[in-house]
């Protein structure tokens, strides 16, 4: 596994192209001159990623928001308790 | 990974109709294992904080990508537990935990070059599960469809709740 922020590859074999921003897979095999054939490439464009993010902030909100309907923080001992009230007791 | 929005609705989708038919499961226990869901995906941390950056500051090796395996996962929903009030730590550890593996599973239909999935069960196993190549982690088409399915299932809740 290459893990940097830098790290420059070259690929042949994708038949396919991608922007800059856009994240890509590569299976394939490094031969001896450094680049990597591709036997298989997925590319996911960047606008895509973006709305991934932005849909899953909003699911971390949905999800903080629905969790506080159910339970409530004990101010005094710090810890979560069922909320008061909750017809589902 | 698929984005958190499948996540969070398909253990929603899951456990629900169990609350109408399991008197000991209720609405409480369906949040908290939406929360587990979001666990593996604290890795995501990432985007904000790079490893290397994390790595440089503590000066020792780090991978936020190690959240997104089952036992680092899995101490921190212990960890998380100790939140809930004396009695219902074991119960609130069990469902974060079983929210970490729904999460795993639901990304094992995450599309991979190599046809195989990280090894999520770290450190219990090195295995790559075969990955079901699926969706991509940013199709539309699996929050369109699990919010579709979350919004059926909130109004049959409603209805028998009522």
């Amino acid at each position: 596994m290459l893990v940097g922020d830098d790290t420059d590859l070259t690929v042949v074999g994708a038949e396919t192209t991608a922007e800059p921003g856009d994240v890509i897979q590569i299976y394939g095999t490094i031969q001896p001159d450094g680049t990597v054939a591709a036997e298989r490439v997925v590319v996911s464009e960047r606008t895509s990623l973006v709305r991934l993010y932005a849909v899953s902030i909003g699911a971390l909100a949905l999800t903080v928001v629905v969790f506080f309907r159910s339970w409530t923080v004990d101010r005094r001992r710090l810890t979560f308790v069922p909320r008061e009230g909750d017809e589902d007791a | 990974m698929p984005d958190l929005l499948t996540h969070v609705l398909g253990a929603y989708v899951l456990l629900t109709p169990v609350t109408w038919h399991v008197e000991w499961v209720d609405r409480r226990h369906v949040v908290v294992l939406m929360i587990g869901t979001i666990v593996p995906d604290l890795s995501k941390l990432q985007l904000l904080v790079g490893s290397s950056a994390v790595s440089d500051a503590i000066g020792r090796p780090w991978l936020w990508t190690g959240l997104h395996r089952l036992g680092p996962a899995g101490t921190l929903a212990a960890v998380g537990a100790l939140g809930f009030e004396r009695g219902r730590r074991l119960s609130g550890f069990g469902w974060l935990l079983a929210g970490i593996l729904l999460h795993l599973v639901f990304d094992l239909a995450v599309i991979r070059a190599s046809g195989l999935a990280p090894p999520y069960l770290y450190p219990l196993s090195w295995w790559h599960p075969p990955a079901a190549d699926l969706l991509l982690s940013s199709d539309v088409w699996p929050w369109m469809m699990s919010s579709v399915l979350a919004g059926v299932v909130w109004m049959f809740d409603r209805r028998l709740v009522d």
